[in-house]
């Protein structure tokens, strides 16, 4: 009799769902993929069916359930902060009976649901999924019930937090302060800070340090002063406008290079904080290992600094590290609670936990259309040999193949590709393709067995959370950042056979083991899900050719003016567009 | 703060918290608690706005047109910053400077658009060739209509369109008024509605919404009561009809209404009397089945519309009338997301009121019936609910013209003498318009007989039809969006599709696709009267797009268990759930194959252990099934005698007792959607039905 879990994180933002099946994870999806709705925070009913459709179970194979957060604290730090208590509040968003009422309701889910605290799901997320026989644990996030960071360590299925700092006092919204005060969404332009902040000198930094006071283990405090969360209002004060002597940037106006100052300095004292509190970490566990989790996990630049100049010799960040990722952590804590045993010993190998689609799908599909394709079904070499030739040609090119990762990164089933050799290609790509910010860089994947030969990098990065330097022989402008760092990720044969085909075919028609990899949306959409989603996202955007499973559609050879007029007629959405962060 | 204070606050509210969570009744202390913490407890309902823009803040643009300043001379032209919205207007780039001409706005929604013909066939252009001909060429005729307004839209449009300085207006409106109202529900209005819903049922609820809807007429009527008085203008009003006799309520807006077990009993009794007593030609019979239904359950349309049949089929007219307008006016109660109509208290407040805001009337429903010898308008007037055809555009536009000829001129003109029959669309402009009435009406739940109608009179117009027909076929049988079929873009690219909305009509929602069997049908039956036969490639398409042969379907997908796009409108979730008695599934397979199903299913508020579930192959009994409470899996082959080639219908009737538990009591949490699911409980749930087939 196996022992089917699944957890479950939703109801702020970015809302999932992952199955384990005895101990292993077998799906994994974000809801927002199926609703188009960016970081739809709904129940998620659809990431839900398709874990069940997966696996090929029905909802009553399912043994239980496990939710990310524990209500009833949050409702305590809620009423607490007073954010928007008005009486109606109760009856809604802020009831602590929601999220069951809505699992059952929404879900029909009518066995045992279990309640896990949020940073324990972060903890859980990456101690049990790391490989790690035993690890210290570092979760930093916004906020999850009252804890904003936590320390702890985790030995076999033992996981335990020993350390927390509270909310208000958190680095996550310190960086999502910041984050608003360059005219970025909370919560969705944090990456684009990280992306900025190279372009800047840290003349900030200064003036950053007031707004964090360090203290005594693990603790640190927010000079208060300088933030207006708490009213709800807006994420800063008119203190930390003073004291910064910049205006804050409008949404969507002309980037300065203040602004870029601003963000590097920020980059920089978020390394100086995480790095001691790392450190303090390593003192108190004496553990080599470290397991990191929470939304500022994913700021690879300071995970870097701190494998670098950290006392830990090994660093694993699971690679969904964000509230998504919780998803996971609640379904390996539920395990341990069921069985007394860790779940899943050995390490994560990849993310491609989503669901796949027929190459007859596909053809049914593009058979409808009016595309003109070229299919290399039975043809694998045909294919990677088209696709390499047209990536060395400088085509851009939309990767569909296989199951779709989770998590925030796309990492060759769900990607554009390019030459990363070609100076133009960031700027092409931002402006005709992604349709985004022209500074935000591009990372490369590389084979993992020539990772050595272009980057200061000695060990895998299957999930692109670790930057290092470039150090080619190749120019490669597109995917180098302006201070000659790159985001790395490393492509094996064990867990994406086509993709490290085609980096080979295009080795061996360029000599350039590297592509340009980033994920396949445009600028507000999520990541696309489905071969039809990928039709749609290559017909409104300048992606010279689609390369759905065995077949490639050229925009050269087809004429897409009125369908993109007829898919951009259609409604547009998005879950949430915070001017500021809710704490609900 | 300081950190004592930051704890100790904190320990207050993981108390409330606390006793919030564990539903505590100890209401003293929770309001110690809220003291203590300082909670600003403000209710939303004072920090509501008001609804109506203010009375002073007259805009200077009208709708899309801001005023640009040529010679001295005020031109409207069209806002480039608006240009999504270009489409639910006219299309005329600029107004000019009003000339020597009287000038007569034209305001009012799609019926005034002219929607289905427009932008070549219009209900403006129709009146100012009926003015023009008659000899009477000192009228300009300026067409505001605009798709989609509703009764706030034209309560501040109406003030913003004198800037034009008209001479007369004519609003043409009244079908999306009631949208208004259950947009502006708020939050106190919402829980009243619960309240009342408790205490005095659907008759309590039906003169809740009656209520608020009857301020927003009088709000509305007052303003155009000002703005006549101040222009000393004439303003008058055409009361909408409704497409009485050939507009039926569609699956989705007849799911039933929660009722005790005994009454819910006699109301399917009655039904299923009616319905034997009307295929036997026993029409008086039915008419005392259909009462008994009204009687058990008065908000519900279906009784209404067999009386109807009845009174029709012996020609009392009015009262037929009577039965039709209740079975259209249910759809204050909701059920589904009903297409735009008027109501009773549309017609019933203009005709007793409007005159004492010196506002004109002309009465539709009068207008028709007088044209039609005392019978009630159908297809020969309508292209669905409220939208005219042709003959209805004219009768409605010369009565137009002759209320502007009296109040303007003072003369008086028979209706017949304006010929407005001349005036008509080009066979290419009917064909289309027949051929989207025909995609219109079956999306929203119309019978073969009117879709088979409609789409014969598209091909007999023009062989524009048969292209577009030809083209519906193809990308209506694909699973893929209809946007990026190849048969959509040549569709689209038609010089024709100009109509519906440009060919936007027909767009569906995301994952609401339906197969759309009836109107396919109905296209393969009509392009074969012009000796075209699809049949056979349309099987072959579907059964390569949706056959279960050598895969697995899901048939929770919208295309195997809905017939058209009005769904319900409370909560929906991840599962499929049947709000009627019966459900129905389409499978399609091979003739002689057997199907392999799996079907995961629970059936909530049961009374009865011995009830059962009753599973029908195409129309014949195939297998019981034990009610449950709880989810339960069965596999479940349908044998090969019992599979027909192509559509197969998957029958469940959810109940063989009608021995229901009650539906619990509304929690303190109530939303507009958790007052829909009390009032239509759920009968059947399936969270997993698959079919296969070797």
């Amino acid at each position: 009799m196996s022992l089917n879990i699944i957890g479950i994180s939703a109801l702020y933002h970015d809302s999932a769902c992952a199955l384990l099946q005895d101990g292993m994870l077998t799906a994994a999806a974000q809801e927002e993929r199926f609703t188009r709705i960016k970081h739809d925070p709904a129940v998620p009913a659809k990431a839900f069916l398709y874990c069940l459709e997966q696996a090929g179970l029905t909802i009553t194979d399912i043994d239980c359930l496990a939710y990310y957060e524990r209500p009833e604290k949050k409702l305590a730090r809620q009423l607490w902060s007073g954010y928007g208590c008005g009486p109606e509040e109760f009856d809604g968003r802020l009831d602590p009976k929601r999220p069951e009422q809505q699992i059952r309701e929404v879900l029909g889910f009518e066995g045992p649901i279990k309640f896990f605290d949020h940073h324990q799901s972060h903890a859980a997320s990456t101690y049990y999924y790391s490989g790690f026989e035993s690890a210290a644990v570092l979760t930093v996030d916004g906020v999850g019930e009252w804890a904003t960071t936590t320390y702890g360590k985790g030995v076999g299925a033992k996981l335990d937090l020993f350390e927390e700092v509270h909310f208000p006092h958190s680095i996550g919204l310190l960086y999502s302060t910041i984050t608003n005060y360059l005219g970025f969404e909370v919560n969705e332009g944090e990456y684009k800070v990280m992306g900025l902040a190279p372009y800047g000198k840290p003349v900030f930094s200064t003036k950053l340090r007031k707004l964090i006071r360090m203290e005594h283990d693990g603790q640190f405090q927010l000079e208060l002063k300088y933030f207006d969360f708490l009213q709800g209002d807006k994420m800063y004060s008119q203190a930390l406008v003073d004291l910064m002597g910049v205006p804050a940037r409008v949404a969507e106006s002309k980037m300065e290079q203040v602004h870029a100052d601003m963000a590097r300095s920020l980059q920089e004292v978020l390394q100086e904080i995480l790095l001691e509190k790392a450190r303090y970490l390593h003192d108190v566990t004496g553990m080599d290992n470290l397991c990191m989790a929470g939304g500022v996990a994913l700021n690879c630049v300071a995970n870097g600094n701190i494998l670098k100049y950290g006392p830990f010799k090994k660093l694993f960040v699971q690679p969904a590290s964000s509230d998504s990722g919780c998803a996971l952590g609640a379904a390996a804590l539920a395990h341990v609670d069921i069985t007394g045993r860790r779940p899943q010993n050995e390490p994560m190998q990849h993310v491609y936990l989503g669901p796949s689609f027929t190459q007859s799908e596909i053809t049914t599909m593009l058979e409808a259309t009016s595309f003109n394709a070229h299919h290399f079904a039975g043809d694998t070499e045909g294919l990677l040999t088209e696709v390499a030739t047209l990536l060395s040609k400088g085509k851009v090119i939309g990767w569909f193949q296989g199951r779709m990762e989770f998590g925030p990164r796309s990492l060759g089933t769900r990607s554009i590709l390019a030459d990363p050799r070609d100076a133009d290609m960031r700027d092409r790509i931002n402006a005709m393709v992604k349709k985004r910010e022209g500074f935000r860089p591009f990372a490369p994947a590389v084979l993992a067995e020539r990772v050595r030969d272009h980057f200061d990098l000695d060990h895998p990065s299957p999930f692109m959370l670790e930057t290092c330097q470039v150090k080619s022989a190749l120019d490669l402008p597109a995917i180098t950042h302006v201070d000659g760092s790159a985001r790395v990720q490393t492509v094996s044969q064990e867990t994406n056979e086509r993709f490290a085909k085609l980096l080979q075919y295009f080795n061996a028609i360029t000599g350039c083991p590297i592509l340009l990899n980033t994920s396949f949306n445009v600028r507000g959409e999520p990541i696309v899900c489905t071969p039809e989603d990928a039709l749609r996202c290559f017909v409104t955007t300048d992606i010279d050719c689609l390369v759905l499973g065995d077949s490639i559609v050229n925009r050269s050879e087809n004429s897409l003016e009125l369908m993109a007029w007829m898919i951009n007629f259609q409604q547009k959405s998005s879950g949430i567009v915070h001017d500021v962060y809710t704490f609900i | 703060m300081s950190n004592l204070v930051v704890q100790s606050k904190k320990i207050i509210a993981a108390e409330l918290a606390n006793l919030i969570f564990t539903e505590s009744n100890d209401s003293t202390t929770k309001q110690k608690l809220i003291e203590q913490l300082k909670l600003n407890l403000v209710d939303e309902e004072q920090q509501s706005t008001s609804w109506f823009r203010d009375e002073q803040e007259q805009s200077t643009t009208v709708g899309i047109w801001k005023p640009e300043i040529r010679n001295g001379d005020t031109y409207y032209v069209r806002d480039s910053r608006r240009n999504a919205e270009w489409a639910y207007w006219a299309q005329i780039h600029e107004i000019p400077p009003k000339s020597s001409k009287k000038r007569v706005l034209m305001l009012g929604e799609s019926v005034a658009r002219g929607y289905l013909y427009d932008p070549y066939y219009y209900p403006a252009q129709v009146l100012e060739n009926i003015l023009e001909k008659y000899g009477t060429s000192d009228y300009e005729i300026v067409d505001l209509a605009r798709t989609n307004m509703d009764l706030k839209g034209l309560f501040e449009f109406a003030a913003d369109s004198v800037n034009l300085d008209p001479d007369a207006m004519v609003i043409f409106a009244g079908n999306n008024w009631y949208n208004s109202v259950r947009r502006d529900l708020s939050k106190n209005e919402v829980k009243e509605m619960a309240s009342v819903l408790e205490r005095e049922g659907t008759k309590g609820l039906e003169q809740f919404l009656l209520g608020k809807f009857k301020k927003l007429i009088h709000n509305l009527l007052k303003r155009l009561g000002k703005i006549a008085a101040e222009r000393n203008i004439p303003v008058l009003f055409i009361i909408p009809e409704f497409n009485l006799v050939d507009w039926r309520s569609s699956a989705n807006e007849k799911i039933l209404t929660s009722l005790s077990n005994d009454v819910l009993r006699a109301w399917h009794g009655a039904k299923a009397s009616a319905e034997e007593a009307l295929s036997t030609g026993d029409l008086k019979a039915a008419c005392g089945y259909a009462q008994q239904m009204i009687d058990a359950d008065h908000s519900h349309p279906w009784g209404y519309e067999i009386m109807a049949y009845g009174k029709l089929q012996t020609g009392l007219y009015d009262e037929a009338r009577t039965c039709l307008e209740s079975a259209r006016d249910t759809s204050i109660y909701y059920r589904a997301d009903s297409k735009p109509r008027t109501h009773a208290l549309v017609r019933e407040i203009f005709l007793e009121e409007a005159h004492n805001f010196d506002i004109k009337v002309i009465d539709l429903p009068t207008v028709f019936t007088q044209q039609r010898g005392g019978k009630l308008p159908g297809r020969d007037l309508f292209l669905d609910y409220c939208h005219l055809s042709e003959e209805g555009i004219q009768i409605a536009m010369a009565a137009a013209a002759k209320a502007l000829l009296k109040y303007t001129v003072g003369k008086e003109v028979a209706l017949e003498d304006f010929n407005a029959w001349q005036f008509k669309a080009s066979d290419e402009v009917k064909a289309v318009a027949y051929a989207c009435a025909a995609v219109h009406n079956a999306h929203y739940g119309q019978t073969h007989d009117v879709l088979y109608y409609l789409c014969e009179m598209a091909v007999k117009c023009s062989p524009v039809a048969i292209e577009i027909m030809t083209s519906y076929v193809d990308f209506a049988t694909r699973r893929i969006s209809s946007t990026l079929c190849k048969s959509h873009e040549k569709l689209v690219e038609n010089e024709w599709i100009n109509q519906y909305g440009g060919g936007v009509g027909f767009l569906h929602k995301r994952e609401q696709k339906i197969m759309d069997i009836a109107l396919v049908n109905a296209m393969i039956k009509a392009l074969k009267t012009v000796n075209i036969d699809l049949s056979g490639s349309v099987k072959a398409l579907r059964k390569k797009e949706h056959g279960v042969n050598g895969r697995k379907v899901n048939l929770l997908e919208s295309f195997y268990n809905s017939t058209s796009y009005d769904i319900y409108q409370g909560r929906t979730p991840s599962f499929y759930q049947s709000r009627n008695v019966e459900s129905e599934f389409f499978i399609v397979a091979d003739e002689g194959k057997s199907v392999n199903t799996k079907l995961t299913y629970r059936t909530p508020q049961r009374n009865a252990p011995s009830d059962k579930i009753n599973m029908f192959i195409n129309g014949a009994f195939f297998k019981e099934l034990s009610a449950s409470e709880q989810w339960s899996t069965h596999a479940i082959t349908i044998p090969a005698e019992l599979v027909v080639d192509e559509i197969n219908v998957v029958k469940f009737v959810w109940s063989s007792t009608f021995e229901f538990a009650d539906v619990p009591k509304f929690r303190s949490k109530i939303a507009k959607d958790a007052i829909l699911d009390r009032l239509y409980q759920v009968y059947g749930e399936i969270i997993h039905f698959t079919a296969s087939a070797e």
